[in-house]
């Protein structure tokens, strides 16, 4: 398989690994193109924030990150994420790559108002002066959906309500015009409806500036709706891929099977759902590391941990005995749920 | 959608429930008023001299750039206490920054007149003339050769004079001004000192940490008493060197309170959240994090204060303070000098100080109390 030559954001066999060796991202590969949206999809400690703050270069103290190729399309030159000295990989944030977090509470200073945040981040990426830096704030508020731009902007952070909040940080995350953005859970923190606006606001600016979007969450139907393609990660790897309504609506690998499930909701008479947990990556069972949870386990998986295999044109799955026909899992079963 | 709480804004209104909050913040305010108001209450020349064609005031005319500092912190004090009781916090902080820009102007132009004594005596015996006196007719400075260490009550002296036939009125008043300069500078330098050592400990940590941290414990470990008697024993004593030591050496506190709470707050999400926007290391400390820490820092400073004072006192004391600044710590000194004779000296000096040190204090806790989020909520 050739990527893109125009491809935006280029990773292979990505690995996060901690001091003790522990591979916490095991091998990803992942491709984004200029105003795509793509979504990472998977349960907590599947390492998919991981792989986000890997690409902008924000992990915590200590984990280091291996890949084969890392690299940033910049304008007309290409970035080697993994070569660039720490200081042009700074150079990035904010301005090529955008971070929207789940939290957007825990996410803002919470003694500055929103608009000293914002005019802050203004002044930093473009060369403003004071009071057109107040204007940009008015109209970069108005932006992402707030009523009263300049009200908001007096606000501090805990005045304002969840989505309000969210959004701000949506205004944050673009104000030095990146070129791809990458929403880690950005709705999870918010309550239904206004989930939706959040996921409006980013729309409204894909379609107006043509952003790239990398929206990583665990909810497979939030993750499916605004995105193209979607990967679902497990313990570290990537276990399916493809168009995102295909995989929704015909998911083939179990896990994915399970999340959907999961999504329904109950299953006869017990709420549906994958049972256990995903394994600490320092007690990863051998072979394919879902098959302890996985009801359509046969005495092969425990050899070796399967990579990808194209299943259909751009969907692929990491499980050889479905794709190689030995089963074929429809419904999720209900024994198995607890 | 108008700012409704905040930190500062609750703390503030917590300390104003507190009683002890109350008396420290009076006593230090009767301080000050002490400190503007000295020329006014104690001075050898007269306040206003009403002439049959003329009036001037005397009083002005020797008023010295100290005087006009004094003078005008107490009105930008005033300025800022009554616009933010009306409810005007904004205009009141910019009223009083106005005050304070014109005193230091004023200050740094005043060029007093040197009044001789003697003429007042002919002038008043001149017909057509009114010659209206502070209360206390003498200066700090200045010697009466009839009254030398009397006690209180003599006419002309309320509290009595000293050895050198000075007035303790006019003394004492003045030492309010040594107290809470002494107090402010050095608790400032050091709050300041121990703000930047902290923050940089805690934000770079690992080697620069390392070096901070050892530093602190150097000069915390030095017994602050000793150098400062040691340096003053070498260097003419003034009152900028007794500042600059006391602040120079009272920083560890408070490197120490900020450095643990900048490496708190730099794991927060906030912060993260910071540099993935780009924002610089430098500016994120500075704006995003330092304020969460300027609670703590607040109390240690008026804390601070109180050592100050209580320093300041006991080198005067043991002589090593400039010779001719008053202050209370000296005439305590000279008090217990001029043994059984100097009772009221060291009672009202000694007294002086033990109130102050104890309204600092005061004011400390009252905002701990007050700036504690997990404290009980009086609101």
């Amino acid at each position: 398989m050739t990527p893109s030559r125009a491809a935006l954001l280029q990773i292979r066999g990505l690995r996060v690994v901690t001091p003790d060796g522990r591979r916490l991202v095991d091998g990803v590969d992942l491709t984004v193109s200029p105003g795509a949206a793509v979504a990472l999809a998977g349960e907590s400690g599947s390492g998919k924030s991981l792989l986000a703050q890997a690409v902008l270069g924000v992990l915590p103290k200590g984990l280091q990150v291996h890949a084969d190729r890392m690299r940033l399309q910049q304008g007309e030159s290409v970035v080697d994420l993994l070569q660039a000295p720490p200081s042009q990989r700074r150079s990035l944030l904010g301005r090529q790559l955008g971070m929207v977090w789940q939290d957007p509470l825990l996410a803002l200073t919470p003694v500055l108002t929103v608009g000293a945040q914002l005019e802050e981040a203004l002044r930093h990426h473009h060369d403003l002066d004071k009071s057109a830096a107040r204007a940009e704030v008015s109209r970069r508020l108005e932006q992402v959906g707030l009523q009263d731009p300049r009200g908001a902007a007096r606000a501090l952070p805990h005045e304002l309500s969840g989505g309000m909040r969210q959004r701000v940080t949506v205004a944050l995350a673009l104000a030095g015009d990146p070129v791809l953005l990458v929403a880690d859970e950005p709705t999870t923190a918010l309550d239904a409806t206004t989930q939706l606006h959040v996921l409006r606001v980013l729309e409204a600016e894909r379609d107006r500036r043509g952003l790239a979007l990398l929206l990583i969450s665990h909810d497979l139907g939030i993750a499916a709706a605004c995105t193209d393609e979607i990967h679902v990660m497990y313990s570290g790897r990537v276990v399916e891929s493809g168009p995102s309504q295909e995989v929704l609506s015909t998911p083939k690998h179990p896990y994915t099977l399970g999340l959907v499930y999961a999504r329904k909701g109950r299953v006869g008479r017990r709420f549906g759902g994958v049972a256990g947990k995903v394994p600490s990556p320092s007690d990863r069972p051998t072979g394919c590391a879902f098959r302890v949870r996985c009801p359509f386990e046969v005495a092969a998986c425990a050899d070796e941990s399967p990579d990808l295999v194209a299943i259909a044109d751009g969907h692929r799955i990491a499980c050889p005995p479905v794709s190689e026909g030995r089963v074929s899992p429809t419904t999720w079963p209900r024994e198995v749920s607890s | 959608m108008t700012r409704q709480s905040g930190f500062w804004s609750d703390s503030l209104a917590r300390l104003r429930r507190g009683r002890g909050a109350c008396v420290g913040v009076v006593w230090v305010g009767l301080l000050l008023a002490c400190a503007g108001l000295a020329p006014w209450v104690a001075n050898e020349h007269p306040l206003r001299v009403a002439q049959a064609d003329t009036t001037w005031w005397p009083v002005l005319e020797a008023y010295t750039s100290q005087d006009v500092g004094w003078t005008g912190a107490l009105l930008a004090c005033l300025t800022w206490v009554g616009l933010a009781r009306l409810g005007r916090a904004r205009a009141a902080r910019t009223a009083a920054l106005v005050v304070l820009g014109v005193t230091a102007v004023i200050a740094s132009r005043v060029d007093p007149v040197n009044l001789a004594p003697n003429d007042w005596s002919e002038l008043a015996e001149r017909g057509g003339t009114r010659l209206t006196w502070a209360p206390i007719r003498y200066g700090p400075q200045e010697i009466d050769k009839d009254a030398m260490l009397v006690g209180p009550g003599v006419s002309g002296h309320p509290l009595g004079t000293d050895a050198n036939g000075r007035d303790v009125t006019a003394r004492l008043l003045h030492g309010a001004r040594t107290s809470l300069l002494v107090g402010l500078v050095a608790a400032g330098t050091a709050t300041l000192l121990g703000l930047v050592i902290g923050a940089l400990a805690g934000w770079y940590r690992g080697r620069v940490d390392a070096l901070l941290s050892w530093g602190v414990q150097v000069v915390a470990c030095f017994p602050t008493i000793v150098l400062v008697i040691t340096v003053c024993a070498f260097a003419r004593p003034s009152l900028v060197l007794v500042m600059l030591l006391i602040g120079l050496t009272g920083w560890t506190e408070t490197a120490r309170l900020v450095r643990g709470e900048v490496m708190r707050l730099r794991e927060l999400a906030f912060v993260e959240s910071a540099r993935a926007l780009g924002t610089p290391g430098i500016r994120i400390l500075v704006r995003h994090v330092l304020p969460h820490a300027m609670g703590p820092v607040t109390v240690q400073a008026a804390l601070g204060v109180a050592g100050a004072v209580m320093l300041e006192s006991a080198l005067a004391f043991l002589g090593l303070g400039p010779a001719d600044t008053p202050s209370w710590g000296r005439m305590l000194q000279e008090g217990r000098d001029a043994q059984g004779s100097g009772g009221h000296l060291v009672l009202l000096s000694g007294l002086l100080v033990f109130f102050t040190i104890c309204a600092w204090n005061m004011v400390g806790e009252a905002l701990r109390e007050a700036t504690d989020p997990q404290g009980e909520d009086v609101l």
